[in-house]
């Protein structure tokens, strides 16, 4: 699992993370539900190294991050993040070149899936397509967690729905699934954690199932609760 | 370290229009303008009735040298060109990463390897290029040679060597000095010159808004403790008792000083500070 | 390894291409030459270095040829210009090694070395009021025995009020008694020339200073007038005297004749008159010396020097005209005895003497031949040669060549190549 200490970040005199504190179970996918600017992306940036942070502690399967490590996690921005003049089959090539576990076949199969030209360039994909490929790039990889923030943010409806079908199936059943968004009324149905962010800190974590069983609550209803009190 | 090598690879593809722009323009310029020059001789040799004094260096005869030594500016400029483009690739080499919303940092960053081979990578990319550029400027210088030789009658043509040949350009006597020593020290000064603003920029990187006036004091700083040992020390009128031979080993040694501590702030800021 | 293929060239293209460069570099070497004893004592071209020309490239190289060969300066990195001092004064290097410690900070100035001690001085000036400076010279004595060293800074009140220099030229010492003959320079307020040479004895017990000897003053005289030192080299050595040269320089000529005669242009100088004294430390007294006026009329020579040398009570003056050489010598501490020697270039196998000079009682010079090229751009010479002479008997003690050091048939087209000679003995 992915677990998440006390994180403390500070930026311009403005607590960005005030000691958030949560766990990402294997198998599980859990997200991470906020306004805009709680910290979400930050969380995940932190993880992945990609931002510093002030204090905390951050464990993946046990371990704290090193390079070894980044092999058995990958990481779906909220955008591209290539190059625009590549093609789609050289980001592929060029994913497979740096990381161990790049499943060549299942590359294909998602290629195919979501009907993506391997010739086109990158600059000139839509929105939804981008996204798509970005998936592609993050899923093709063998590794025991995948990050992936804000997965639906600007995407049309139809990418989305095809989007929403690879979570269902078994790319992702096996891994653990961090992910961030603020839509939460499409993403209600595929997740299995919430983990409310507001103001830095975490202010609600729990089993979705659970609280629909337990308290009759959708995720939506418990976001109505927190931000509107 | 296979990391390494494919990130070189990476970096290197990405600038080849630039660098096979650099090159043709060098070889295309400078045979261009030899060509012009020997030309242009010839026909002046022509007109005049060639008469062969029997002298050594008498002036009716054309050596490769004076052709040199005529075609400063053309042959110069695609040189000044390449240097200019080279240098604004230092800090191209990491800023291009950045562009725009979709960067390509991300990627880098986040890949399973020491974040200190990105930093070897893209040193060894940029001195790859310029040391290319500079064999081949050396390799061209032959070619060029032949040309002339080929166009001149072999009765009208003086001797050359290539040590008078580097001596009528100014910029060929820097960019390849008589002396391997000389060599070493300047490029050894312009890697460390690269590396110091490799560290400023990863300083700018780090520490966003306050970032570019840090980078800026750093890469003045550096300049300073450089620039200022040799003359405020002077090694001939030694006013501070020390003899040359010190003087010259504390400026070096600060040289040093300035070139480990860049690595070490830069390597230690991409690891830790570094942020998209 | 495919997709590597354009890393791998310009790799490739790097190394050769830079690696080619100076592997060509290294190829085309400069012609080497040597100096070849060819009769006498071989261990007298030991501190002989000849510094030429090579002219037959398209730039001149400079080069200094010795009996170990030639070593031209073209190819000398920075590093090399940093350390020049070594190379050009000997003497003062000797002394840094011998005495580190004592010498830091001492790399300019004047010397003086016996058995027992080292003494070094220097001018120094100290801004008083604008445009006022106040001269003083430091001296540092140091014991070798011991290593002990002390000194001091000492006013040239001689200066007071006197806008110009001072110079050091001559360092003595008489058991513990250090003499610096300090000479001076200057105009005061109302633009009158002051001139003098004054002694200053130092005490190396408490490095108070003694007496103060005024040697020589003058007053009146024109601004470029000057008093050296004759043989005043950068590290003096025990002499019981020193050898003035008072130049007195009139007004330049308002339009200065010029005379031509063949390839020599001379222009017309102010007149200087110059009149020689032996100062004897001991007992202060200046004496004039009389010089006998030059024998080798100068307008018809092309190619003359002149020389004043001084060692140990021998003074020796050396007149050079195209062939010959005339040596005067004089004996100081009497100043009476002199003897008189001739020497033909051609007694020694070619026409002319080029950079003559005297180290104690020997002649140095270089014998070859005609400057000007001939036709086919070569000089006209028989050879080029070193020699040492015994300048009181005229006997040759040393003759040396310059030869090329490779295959014969080249040698005569490079050593054409030569000209311009300066030779530098090593004290």
């Amino acid at each position: 699992m992915i677990e998440v200490q006390e994180l403390r970040k500070r930026y311009r005199r403005r607590d960005v993370l005030d000691g958030v504190s949560f766990t990402a179970d294997k198998g599980r996918i859990t997200c991470l539900i906020g306004m805009n600017g709680a910290g979400k992306s930050t969380v995940l940036k932190a993880i992945m190294g990609l931002v510093p942070y002030r204090s905390g502690t951050i464990r993946i399967g046990g371990e704290p991050p090193s390079p070894a490590v980044m092999e058995k996690i990958a990481f779906i921005p909220d955008r591209l993040m290539m190059p625009g003049g590549m093609r789609v089959r050289e980001a592929l090539a060029w994913m497979q070149e740096h990381y161990a576990r790049w499943n060549p076949a299942r590359a294909e199969e998602l290629l195919a899936f979501f009907r993506l030209d391997p010739a086109a360039r990158i600059a000139q994909l839509s929105r939804g397509t981008e996204a798509k490929l970005n998936l592609v790039l993050g899923l093709s990889r063998d590794t025991d967690y995948v990050l992936m923030d804000e997965p639906f943010s600007g995407i049309d409806m139809l990418s989305r729905e095809q989007i929403a079908d690879v979570f269902t199936s078994e790319l992702v059943e096996r891994r653990g699934v961090l992910l961030t968004t603020h839509e939460i009324a499409e993403m209600e149905r595929l997740i299995d954690q919430a983990v409310f962010l507001d103001q830095g800190r975490v202010v609600r974590d729990f089993d979705c199932e659970r609280m629909r069983e337990d308290e009759g609550k959708s995720v939506v209803d418990v976001m109505r609760e927190v931000y509107r009190a | 370290m296979m990391h390494y090598l494919k990130l070189v690879r990476m970096e290197v593809h990405r600038f080849r229009y630039v660098l096979a722009g650099l090159a043709g323009l060098t070889l295309v310029l400078q045979l261009l303008a030899v060509w012009l020059t020997t030309n242009q001789r010839l026909s002046e040799l022509r007109e005049s009735n060639f008469v062969d004094s029997g002298a050594q260096f008498s002036h009716s005869k054309l050596s490769f040298t004076f052709i040199l030594y005529n075609t400063q500016f053309m042959y110069a400029l695609p040189i000044l060109l390449s240097i200019l483009v080279l240098v604004l690739y230092v800090p191209g080499i990491w800023y291009r990463d950045w562009l725009g919303r979709s960067s390509f940092i991300y990627r880098l960053l986040a890949l399973p390897m020491r974040r200190a081979t990105l930093y070897w990578s893209k040193l060894t990319a940029l001195l790859l290029f310029v040391f290319a550029l500079l064999g081949l400027q050396a390799a061209s210088l032959p070619l060029q040679w032949w040309i002339f030789r080929a166009m001149v009658p072999q009765a009208w043509q003086a001797p050359s060597y290539l040590s008078d040949i580097i001596g009528q350009n100014k910029v060929l006597q820097v960019l390849l000095p008589a002396n391997p020593l000389d060599f070493a020290l300047y490029y050894a000064l312009g890697v460390l010159g690269v590396l110091v603003v490799f560290t400023a920029i990863i300083i700018e990187r780090s520490y966003r808004g306050w970032g570019v006036l840090y980078a800026i004091l750093y890469v003045l700083a550096c300049t300073l403790l450089v620039v200022v040992p040799l003359p405020l020390l002077g090694t001939n009128h030694n006013a501070m008792g020390l003899y040359p031979i010190e003087v010259v080993t504390i400026a070096l040694t600060a040289a040093l000083l300035v070139l480990a501590s860049a690595i070490w702030l830069g390597l230690r800021l991409l690891r830790r500070s570094i942020s998209v | 390894m495919r997709r590597f293929w354009l890393t791998i060239v310009l790799l490739v293209v790097a190394l050769g291409g830079i690696g080619g460069y100076y592997g060509a570099r290294a190829a085309e070497e400069l012609p080497p030459f040597r100096l070849v004893t060819l009769e006498g004592d071989a261990e007298l071209a030991e501190p002989i270095a000849l510094n030429l020309v090579y002219g037959s490239r398209a730039e001149s190289e400079f080069l200094r040829i010795d009996e170990a060969g030639s070593h031209y300066s073209t190819n000398q990195s920075v590093f090399d210009d940093l350390f020049r001092y070594n190379y050009r004064y000997p003497e003062v290097e000797a002394l840094v090694e011998a005495h580190r410690g004592f010498m830091r900070g001492k790399l300019i100035g004047d010397y003086y070395t016996d058995e027992e001690w080292v003494l070094h001085a220097v001018i120094d000036y100290e801004r008083v009021a604008k445009e006022q400076l106040d001269a003083y010279f430091e001296l540092n004595w140091l014991k070798v025995d011991t290593g002990k060293s002390a000194g001091g800074r000492y006013r040239i009140e001689a200066m007071q009020g006197l806008r110009g220099y001072a110079n050091v030229i001559g360092l003595q010492r008489r058991d513990q008694e250090l003499h610096v003959l300090v000479q001076y320079s200057g105009s005061n307020a109302s633009d009158e020339q002051h001139l003098g040479v004054l002694d200053y004895v130092v005490s190396t017990e408490d490095g108070g200073l003694l007496r103060t000897v005024p040697v020589y003053e003058a007053t009146g005289m024109n601004a470029n007038s000057s008093i050296s030192a004759v043989g005043d080299n950068q590290v003096s050595h025990p002499d019981d005297y020193a050898l003035l040269n008072v130049r007195i320089r009139e007004e330049e000529p308002e339009s200065p004749s010029v005379t031509v005669s063949g390839n020599r242009i001379a222009v017309e100088a102010a007149p200087t008159a110059s009149q020689y004294y032996s100062y004897r430390y001991e007992t202060g007294e200046l004496v004039p010396i009389t010089i006998e006026p030059d024998e080798l009329v100068r307008s018809e020579a092309e190619r003359t020097w002149q020389g004043l040398y001084y060692r140990d009570g021998v003074l020796t003056r050396l007149e050079q005209a195209d062939g010959r050489i005339v040596l005067h010598r004089y004996d100081v501490t009497g100043q009476t005895e002199h003897s008189r020697t001739e020497l033909q270039a051609e007694q020694f196998g070619d026409s002319m003497f080029y950079s003559p000079g005297l180290d104690g009682d020997r002649l140095y010079a270089v014998v070859s031949g005609d400057p000007y090229r001939s036709a086919d751009g070569s000089f006209d010479r028989e050879g080029i040669y070193v020699i040492v002479v015994d300048s009181t008997s005229g006997e040759l003690l040393y003759k040396g060549e310059v030869q090329y050091d490779g295959p014969a048939e080249e040698a005569a087209g490079h050593l054409a190549g030569l000209y311009s000679f300066n030779l530098y003995v090593r004290p």
